[in-house]
């Protein structure tokens, strides 16, 4: 959805999204790195209807950019910077409804 | 840390920085807490790393942001990146979350400096991935360096829309479509605001030149737009719109929308301050007076959170609200009080010279909030336009009655995204004057905090109401 | 000037189903509110359907209300989001099992059967998600909860089909008395007459019958709660433990409500409650140390409901002591909304004259007089 516009960044560091490595710039969010480098085009599923969700205000507003950092879930993807060696997951949608 | 400080400004950006940088050069103890990485806010975000590349393309309305943050870094305010607030208390207590730790610390005042956000405006196919805030994706641009892949298809109208319209091409990226929302008998209205704005000659030569090189580009740019869908499986794909010569279709693979924007008033909400309307931008603002004082004497806003007036006024409204707050606090005295709110009141005003032309140019369309039943109005929650219509129509009369019937802004934003939309649909059912109606009422935490973090939050030893 | 048969102060949940039942009794009733009929701790409250646990004398009635719980599409028109998921009260040590296996002995004598004693293996059972100690419980399997809102909105929305007349944004401003009822003013300049006056001001009680010089000791408290993001579902009963301060349920759309009597900041005058951050962190410890699931839920909303609470944490139900025709209804110290439904149908025939279903003497103001 995203692609770097230049490469020229002082410094860069490894992250991890759903297993696999990528070399990013260190000053970018977390959202910013899944929907460029790492090629995605979703970082969440809707917890009611399931649907495929992505970043909208890229400002801490709209909460449609949830995801699992370093372990712990619903960190703001959009305002997290990334860091070396964190390991980032999509969570799945936690629908409510039926039966438990 | 120290847990009384003289002054506590929420927010980074051009209003707050200034803010901290006057109360400080004049004396004061300033802490300036801001939930992004790093200082600049939206405007000026992530300037300080910027490359001359970025510099060059973002223009001097960004590059201005260098000199302040400059000054911001030599004074003696301290800023703490990361530290999100989620509770403000009137007697000037604030909460705020960093990396996994909340804690209380408290300011003798509160300067808000949160600014303004996009107007959140729901229309059929915007929770697609892919749908995004322009601004949103000129902020992105900023801190990340990256581009939205084409097709980029624009729609809406406003300055920053103008202003990221023009970034986007000068970075290249592939424009599908732009599609002007700006009502056509605006600028009609607007002429009489007209001679002064000509002052900011420099603005109008931009836009000018920014549709020109629309046109140079071979770009399809269509003006007179009353209305857009999105449309796609998994992500944006193809976006419709509607106009007198009815509704076409574009191929799309990001979808930038902007109607304008409003102030953010989560946290004078919060406090039960008094808010006013807008009839000719259709937003909230706090009331106010001239410095940026409200009607609780801890808590001032500045900056857009208290009208969209643009980057410098913002400055200038930082720095009154901190000469106000250091007279109150003996930092300075009256006389020269004064004189320097007289001054910044003067830059102000002139400042504020291109704003009634640019207000009234801008009125957004009056269908934006016109949505069809379908169309899901909040995104956390996923309530349709008809669900609230039908609530309204069994009786609910406000929007905090109908949120609890229909969970219409109670999810995780907290009627962020959907609150001004569900108050419009109120206004339109119930034929009630906006002044009538009552917001959402925020609650604290205004964002999100784990359930561990609460129980390990970090209090005053000696806590004082 | 308006006259009506009766006049009902506050359009709460109690005011609301006791107007539905005087209507349907043919009686012409004005239901007076001072802002709008859901504004207050009727429709924010826990929503919890609870027999369990309730004081002796409340029983009776409570058990009753519960048999109409399930009933309520065809009271009010909507289910009220009523989920009968059942009610957990657990015992962490061997002093509280005792006490709650001699309280439910005490029960069973009175001739009720719906709390259960169980052991900590059952609990288990019921409450998977639950760490904390456990020497076993008491259950009470067909309790549950509802959905407040949506309960007032039912109730609101047929009292005034079957003829109420509801005025909104009517702060009473003087009552007076007089040889042919009473004369009740409101604020925005309405004039209500009516033989009889029913008080069901909730944690305003006190000061609706102040205004005919009468004392009713209700002590307005602001009592807090949180609600999570959605989780995925992890428990059906409510559950309390005893002697903490937790009461905790997950609705059916995953989000989990977290109460337990935590008090807020209150100015009464300005009807402005301010969440004690001191008290939430409490109760999130309490939460986490029973609940370990719950460390990483998000908390997306606090807030604070306006509950009467008496001195005895009994509601106040009778004729006035000092003016006659005066019905006081109010002061359910924060367990009214389950009872409501039955309450309505009790007050309604005590303010006709007729001999409620089951006794009200209990609830009689007289009470505090003469303390035991």
């Amino acid at each position: 959805m995203f692609k770097p516009y230049h490469q020229n960044f002082e410094k860069t560091v490894t992250i991890e999204f759903e297993g696999i490595e990528f070399r990013v710039p260190d000053t970018i969010t977390v959202a910013a790195a899944v929907l460029s480098y790492a090629g995605e085009n979703h970082t969440s599923i809707s917890p009611v209807s399931a649907k495929k969700r992505a970043p909208h205000c890229f400002m801490g507003i709209c909460y449609e950019c949830l995801m699992e950092i370093n372990g712990i879930p619903d960190q703001q993807a959009c305002i997290v910077k990334v860091e070396e060696g964190m390991k980032i997951n999509r969570q799945l949608g936690f629908s409510g409804g039926g039966e438990l | 840390m120290s847990e009384l400080r003289d002054i506590i400004v929420v927010g980074a950006g051009p209003a707050g920085l200034s803010a901290a940088l006057t109360a400080s050069g004049l004396g004061l103890d300033v802490l300036v807490l801001d939930e992004q990485p790093a200082l600049g806010g939206q405007l000026y975000r992530n300037i300080e790393k910027a490359n001359e590349q970025t510099l060059k393309i973002l223009g001097s309305d960004y590059g201005r942001g260098r000199h302040l943050i400059e000054k911001f870094r030599n004074s003696n305010a301290e800023h703490l990146a990361g530290a999100t607030v989620w509770n403000i208390e009137a007697n000037g207590n604030v909460y705020y979350s960093k990396a996994g730790q909340s804690s209380e610390i408290r300011g003798k005042h509160v300067i808000l400096a949160i600014g303004a956000a996009e107007r959140s405006v729901p229309f059929p196919g915007w929770t697609l991935p892919g749908v995004m805030g322009a601004g949103a994706v000129d902020s992105n641009f900023k801190s990340s360096g990256t581009i939205p892949e084409g097709p980029v298809v624009f729609a809406g109208s406003g300055p920053l829309f103008l202003s990221t319209l023009g970034h986007m091409t000068s970075l290249g990226v592939e424009i599908g479509a732009v599609l002007d929302t700006t009502p056509q008998g605006n600028l009609l209205a607007a002429l009489p605001f007209l001679p002064r704005a000509m002052k900011r000659l420099d603005y109008f030569l931009k836009g000018a030149g920014m549709l020109l090189n629309l046109r140079r580009l071979g770009i399809k740019y269509a003006k007179g737009i009353n209305g857009y869908e999105a449309h796609g499986r998994d992500r944006v794909e193809k976006v419709s719109y509607s106009s007198k010569n009815g509704v076409q279709h574009v191929e799309a693979g990001v979808f930038l929308v902007h109607e304008g924007l409003v102030p953010r008033c989560d946290f004078t909400q919060l406090l039960g301050l008094k808010h006013c309307w807008d009839a000719a931008q259709r937003y909230w603002y706090p009331q106010i007076n001239h410095v940026g004082a409200t009607e609780i004497d801890t808590i001032y806003v500045v900056g857009d959170g208290a009208f969209v007036h643009g980057g410098m006024p913002a400055i200038t409204k930082g720095s009154l609200a901190a000469v106000d707050i250091a007279g109150k606090l003996n930092a300075l005295p009256l006389d020269s009080k004064t004189v320097t709110l007289a001054k910044l009141e003067k830059k102000l005003s002139s400042e504020l010279d291109f704003r009634p032309f640019v207000d009234v140019l801008f009125r957004p369309r009056s269908n934006l909030f016109k949505m069809s039943d379908q169309t899901l109005v909040c995104r956390c929650e996923e309530v349709t336009a008809g669900e609230i219509r039908r609530a309204i129509n069994e009786g609910c009369l406000d929007s905090n009655e109908t949120k609890a019937i229909t969970r219409c802004g109670m999810g995780r934003c907290q009627g962020r995204m959907c609150g001004s939309a569900l108050n419009e649909i109120i206004i339109d059912e119930l034929n009630r004057q906006p002044l009538d109606t009552q917001p959402l009422r925020m609650r604290p935490p205004v964002r999100n905090i784990s359930l561990a973090e609460l129980s390990q939050l970090s209090l005053f030893k000696n806590r004082v109401r | 000037m308006k006259h009506a048969d009766i006049i009902i102060i506050g359009a709460g949940l109690i005011g609301t189903s006791t107007a539905l039942n005087l209507a349907r009794a043919g009686k012409k009733v004005f239901l007076l509110e001072k802002e709008s009929s859901a504004c207050h701790a009727s429709a924010v409250n826990a929503g919890g359907v609870r027999r369990l646990n309730r004081h002796f004398e409340e029983i009776p009635i409570s058990v009753a209300a519960m048999e109409m719980w399930p009933q309520m599409s065809a009271l009010v028109g909507s289910d009220c989001g009523f989920r009968s998921h059942g009610q957990v009260h657990i015992a962490p040590d061997e002093n509280s099992m005792k006490f709650l296996t001699n309280r439910v002995a005490g029960v069973e004598s009175l001739g009720f059967f719906h709390e259960e004693l169980v052991d900590a293996t059952e609990i288990k059972l019921l409450v998977p998600a639950y760490k904390g100690k456990c020497k076993g419980g008491i259950v009470a399997r067909s309790d549950g909860f509802a959905l407040p809102a949506v309960t007032l909105k039912a109730f609101f929305k047929t009292a005034c089909s079957q003829g109420v007349e509801a005025y909104a944004n009517s702060k009473v401003s003087s009552i007076t008395c007089g040889e042919n009822g009473f004369s009740v003013q409101t604020e925005n300049g309405g004039l209500f007459e009516s033989e009889i006056l029913i008080n069901c001001s909730g944690a305003w009680g006190g000061n609706i019958a102040a205004l005919l010089h009468e004392h009713l000791p209700i002590k307005p408290t602001a009592l807090s709660m949180m609600v999570t993001a959605r989780m995925p579902r992890f428990l059906k009963p409510v559950v309390g433990v005893h002697g903490r301060k937790l009461s905790f349920k997950q609705m059916d759309n995953g989000t989990v409500v977290i109460g337990g009597a935590h008090i807020s900041f209150l100015e009464m005058n300005k009807e402005r409650t301010t969440l004690d951050f001191k008290e939430m962190r409490i109760s999130a410890s309490t939460v986490q140390e029973h609940f370990p699931i719950m460390k990483t839920a998000s908390i997306v909303r606090c807030w604070a409901g306006i509950e009467g609470i008496t001195d005895d944490d009994l509601p106040i139900i009778g004729e006035s002591q000092k003016t006659p025709g005066l019905f006081h209804v109010c002061g359910f110290s924060a367990h009214g909304f389950q009872l409501s439904p039955m309450i309505g149908r009790l007050v309604a025939s005590l303010v006709q004259g007729k001999k409620p279903e089951l006794p009200l003497d209990a609830f009689s103001v007289s009470r505090f007089k003469n303390p035991v």
